[in-house]
């Protein structure tokens, strides 16, 4: 059975040798094979080089660093191979090493623990040549294939050299006929080109130039080619030339400039956008100055004619206070002039580009939008007025006329704003008096039919009572001529109150009722004017009572005061039932004033009587409770006077019930 | 300190085993073998092993050996005396990925007197190559020792445990500066020639001297056995044949087969075309045997007393599935001199033994010692 296993082992190993792989890979298969199949703990594959080994395979790897490999290889070096021997042996350190010729292409080596069976060794030898051999044909096979690959390579590195060369040619052959197509080209270009040509060298001599050089400057090609400017011009201009040339020379870069030229033939003096190029030859040296030259001449007429116009136009827009403005159809402004700063705060930069509606109301948009079309489409002329946002955001009153005109190709809407504000304010004002007056003179037109209908009712009573006293005082009584006397006085004392409050109205109106406001004692001043209206109000059983905080002193002229106060005790008598009471009180207010009321339990007033009361062209008027006449003067004279001096005065009441009026005096500290 | 074994569901008394180890100084490093039945899962043991302070290897295996019983739960700590120095490989990176990595952690873990312990996910492909990656770069100098992870289910989960959590498709080894003895045996004979394996994917034997696998396989266990294969018995007669790769002057690497695909058998890891391979067989007696055997062969490359410490087990678990009720002879052979076993029933165990190419072995026992 050993015996069995060991010639299939053998069989084995010889049939794992794949002739048809490379070294690497018989090895890598073998020599695990080898390990394993022959129980060995070492195995290792060594070429012969000259005089020394290459190391193709060793297992395991970590035996290659070891002392006892470095000692296994100078034995190996120097052991010469005995044909009669299978194999060469070694013992180190208790591991058997074996060293197989591999045919002629190194050793194989093999370590054991255990010694090989003699036998074994014999039969491994032919084992080993036959790897070796199948080593060396590998060998051979890769060194053919790499002198193959080297040759493919070679031959392909040729292969590509000529193709490419063979393109070489081509392109060169192509470049020339495409040079000389260009040059062709060229050629004609430069001569039907309407601008003029021409190359100098670098000592500034003509050394071509073009047909259009020829018709520009009146000189033929002939007379220029191989002189100078100072040749062909004259000193001045040549310098002009020569300078610039030597600019481009000197600095190798292209400039552009301006230059004039005057044609000899002509004598006309024209301008030309010249260009001016350094050219290089093959050294990289410059050789001369090629420039192309334009006629600019038009152009410059016109530049300089629209430059004395925008001038002029400047002059007009600068000096114009209102605001001169250009838009575009489209409501975007293109134009204004520095006013816009002076009226609207804006800067020029702040407002070109925009669209004006961004600076109007929302309640003026539209009509400025229509007023826009109006000018764009219908070709009108505008004028409107509008408000226009400031730039610190309060609105100016502006009147803004505008037409089309026509700037270059475009068709654009010129005009001005023309700030009114001041305008409109000084319409506003007269406005306001015109309506103040009129209602003052409707107010007093009615005073004045009031006041003739108060008049005449005591005049006509009065009347009739003294034609009965002229034509039937034979037949009257004493008790009658009594009672006419007496209504006779009635109608002459109410006569002369309404005169009285006529006349001291008159004078209030013509401002010759005097103020002159001093410190007084205000409940000093309340108790004189209630012992004037005390009688009034004893016949009726009225209460007056005085309750002004004594140490209050107000500011104020004694006489207007005490009249305001007697006017509004004598209302409050007239219109308070027997047995009623009148009150007047103070009340210090926090700014500075004194509040004083006259308070009554009388019969009170509606609030239509109330809104009325202080108005001249409604009749307020009414009798007293005791029949007492009113003219309705009287208020009104309070209130005069109370605003004379800067108070208010207000009324309270309830009807059934009472009233109080209420005013202001100044307090005095 | 002894090792300590948990039962499932007591995380209270596990966190506390792992604390009581922590604070012993002596302590160095871990072993931590968890049993796939009632694991805990990944949420709630990987921020316990975050927490350990010492290196920890170790993985989820069928079963567990405790105090020479078997285990189907629950989690075996082995405390080490000696320090591990661990690390990690994703063993879905390229094989050439492997050796740059070792260099990068283990280039000073070079000493003839050390150990290597292995764990990786069974069912990763990249296994032989990982294997063969360690042998390249760690040669003969370590001591290799470990085991397959995973479940008898066949379903691939993540089974490989370090202090960054628990990982699939991955392999951790830990080396230390400790002899550790090591014996590999199985007790399986062959009982037929040498067959070549003329066609073969990865773990599909496609053809045995170029004829259908299992129909060759089928006429000499049906022979050797006197039982018909149907269509329901395959493992369990076939758990009794395993295959063997046959290997100069020591004992052929066996391979187990685990299910049939048309007329291809399915092993556990790979056979290579060209390969010669037998038929094995074996019975209790033999494992037990072998069992012993490789106990033997530990101890005698150790100096220490038979009768003390610890002999740490890797035991295939088809060993279990085969001897069943009669495994108990197999832990007590192994503790035969009142030695404490502990260890993992694993699928596919890792060793060498110093004296041969680190392997990837099925239905062996493999026995450390330190």
């Amino acid at each position: 059975m050993v015996e069995n296993i060991q010639k299939e082992l053998l069989l084995e190993l010889v049939f794992s040798v794949d002739s048809e792989k490379t070294e690497f890979e018989i090895l890598q298969k073998s020599i695990p094979l080898f390990l394993r199949k022959l129980n060995c703990v070492f195995a290792a594959a060594l070429k012969k080089k000259e005089d020394d080994f290459e190391e193709m395979m060793l297992m395991p790897f970590v035996a290659k660093k070891s002392s006892e490999w470095e000692s296994l290889r100078t034995l190996l070096l120097n052991h010469k191979s005995d044909i009669n021997k299978p194999c060469c042996e070694h013992i180190l350190n208790g591991i058997y090493y074996y060293a197989f010729e591999l045919n002629k292409y190194g050793l194989l080596i093999l370590g054991r623990k255990m010694p090989f069976h003699r036998n074994l060794n014999h039969e491994l030898k032919p084992v080993a040549n036959h790897l070796g051999k199948a080593l060396i044909q590998a060998e051979e096979r890769e060194e053919k294939k790499i002198t193959d690959l080297q040759r493919i390579k070679l031959l392909k590195e040729l292969e590509i050299s000529r193709a490419e060369m063979l393109k070489v040619i081509e392109e060169q052959q192509k470049t020339e006929i495409a040079l000389r197509n260009s040059e062709t080209h060229l050629q004609t270009l430069i001569q039907t080109l309407p601008d003029v040509v021409w190359f100098k060298d670098i000592n500034g001599k003509y050394l071509f130039c073009n047909k259009m050089f020829e018709q520009f400057t009146g000189i033929n090609s002939d007379e220029l080619i191989g002189k100078t400017d100072y040749e062909v011009y004259a000193k001045k201009l040549a310098d002009i030339y020569v300078k610039s040339d030597r600019k481009v020379i000197e600095s190798g870069k292209t400039i552009r400039a301006e230059e004039t030229n005057i044609n000899k033939e002509s004598g006309i003096q024209t301008t030309s956008d010249v260009i001016k190029t350094p050219v290089y030859n093959s050294n990289g040296n410059i050789a001369g100055v090629l420039a192309i030259s334009h006629d600019i001449t038009e152009r410059k007429n016109h530049e300089r004619a629209l430059q004395e116009s925008q001038e002029k136009y400047k002059l007009i827009t600068e000096s114009s206070l209102d605001i001169i403005f250009i838009v575009d159809k489209f409501g975007k402004q293109l134009f204004f002039n520095e006013s816009v700063e002076k009226i609207l705060g804006y800067e020029v930069s702040e407002l070109i580009g925009k669209s004006f509606t961004n600076f109007i109301p929302k309640s003026e948009r539209l009509k400025y939008l229509k007023q826009l079309k109006k000018v764009f489409l219908n070709k009108e002329i505008v004028n409107f007025e509008t408000m226009i946002y400031h730039k610190d955001g309060h609105l100016v009153n502006a009147e803004i006329s505008g037409k089309l005109v026509k700037s270059g190709e475009q068709q654009v809407g010129q005009g001005t704003i023309k700030d009114i504000t001041y305008r409109i304010e000084a319409e506003k004002e007269i406005k306001l008096k015109n309506s103040q007056l009129i209602q003052l003179n409707a107010e007093k037109d009615k005073f004045f039919s009031i006041i003739a209908h108060d008049l005449r009712a005591p005049f006509n009573s009065f009347l009739g009572l003294t034609q009965i006293m002229a034509e039937e005082l034979p037949s009257l009584t004493m008790d009658q001529i009594q009672e006419f006397a007496s209504s006779m006085q009635n109608s002459a004392a109410k006569l002369f109150s309404l005169l009285e409050n006529l006349l001291q109205w008159a004078k209030v109106q013509q401002g010759l009722v005097p103020y002159n406001p001093s410190e007084m004692n205000l409940m000093i001043a309340v108790r004189e004017s209630i012992a004037i209206t005390v009688e009034s109000a004893k016949v009726k059983n009225l209460e007056i009572d005085n309750n002004i905080h004594e140490e209050i002193s107000v500011y104020a002229d004694k006489n207007i005061l005490q009249t305001i106060i007697r006017n509004l005790i004598t209302n409050s008598i007239k219109f308070t039932p027997k047995n009623g009471k009148v009150e007047i009180t103070s009340k210090l207010k926090k700014d500075n004033k004194v509040e004083i009321c006259v308070k009554d339990t009388g019969i009170g007033m509606s609030q239509k009587m109330i809104d009325n009361l202080f108005r001249l062209d409604i009749q307020t008027n009414r009798e007293g409770t005791e029949g007492e006449g009113s003219s309705g003067l009287g208020l009104y004279l309070c209130k005069e006077f109370i605003e004379m001096y800067g108070g208010k005065i207000w009324v309270e009441s309830t009807e059934g019930r009472g009233t109080a009026f209420f005013f202001t005096v100044p307090f005095y500290k | 300190m002894q090792a300590i074994y948990i039962a499932p569901n007591q995380l209270n008394k596990l966190i506390q085993a792992i604390k009581s180890i922590e604070k012993v100084t002596e302590i160095k490093s871990l072993l931590f073998l968890m049993a796939d039945n009632e694991k805990y899962p990944a949420n709630i043991l990987c921020p316990i092993l975050g927490k350990i302070t010492i290196p920890l290897i170790g993985g989820i295996f069928p079963e567990l050996i405790f105090s020479n019983e078997r285990k189907k739960s629950g989690v075996l700590l082995i405390p080490l005396a000696f320090e591990l120095k661990t690390q990690l490989f994703d063993l879905s990176q390229a094989p050439e990925n492997y050796i740059k990595q070792l260099e990068e952690v283990q280039k000073d873990s070079i000493d003839h007197s050390s150990a290597l312990f292995v764990f990786t996910d069974a069912f990763s492909k990249n296994k032989e190559p990982f294997i063969q990656s360690l042998f390249n770069f760690f040669g003969l100098n370590p001591t290799y020792l470990g085991g397959g992870a995973g479940s008898l289910s066949f379903k691939p989960f993540p089974c490989i445990i370090n202090n960054q959590g628990i990982h699939q498709n991955s392999a951790v080894i830990g080396w230390t500066k400790k002899k550790v003895a090591v014996g590999v045996a199985h007790g399986w004979t062959p009982i037929s020639t040498p067959l070549k394996v003329t066609k073969c994917a990865n773990n599909l034997l496609e053809e045995l001297n170029w004829q259908p696998a299992f129909e060759v396989y089928r006429k000499i266990v049906e022979e050797h056995s006197k039982t018909k294969f149907t269509d329901d018995n395959f493992f369990d007669i076939a758990k009794s044949y395993p295959f063997g790769i046959s290997v100069i002057d020591t004992e052929p690497i066996v391979r187990d087969p685990v299910n049939l695909i048309d007329n291809a058998i399915l092993f556990f890891d790979s056979v290579k075309e060209g390969e010669y391979v037998g038929i094995l067989h074996g019975n209790v007696d033999s494992l037990l045997e072998g069992a012993s055997k490789a106990r033997e062969l530990a101890f005698s490359k150790i100096d220490m007393d038979k009768n003390s410490e610890t002999a740490f087990c890797i035991d295939c678990i088809s060993r279990v599935l085969f001897m069943q009720n009669d495994f108990k002879k197999e832990l007590d052979t192994i503790g035969q001199d009142s030695q404490i076993v502990n260890g993992i029933l694993s699928i596919g165990e890792i060793a060498n033994a110093e004296d041969s190419f680190l392997e990837i072995y099925n239905k062996a026992i493999v026995v450390g010692l330190w």
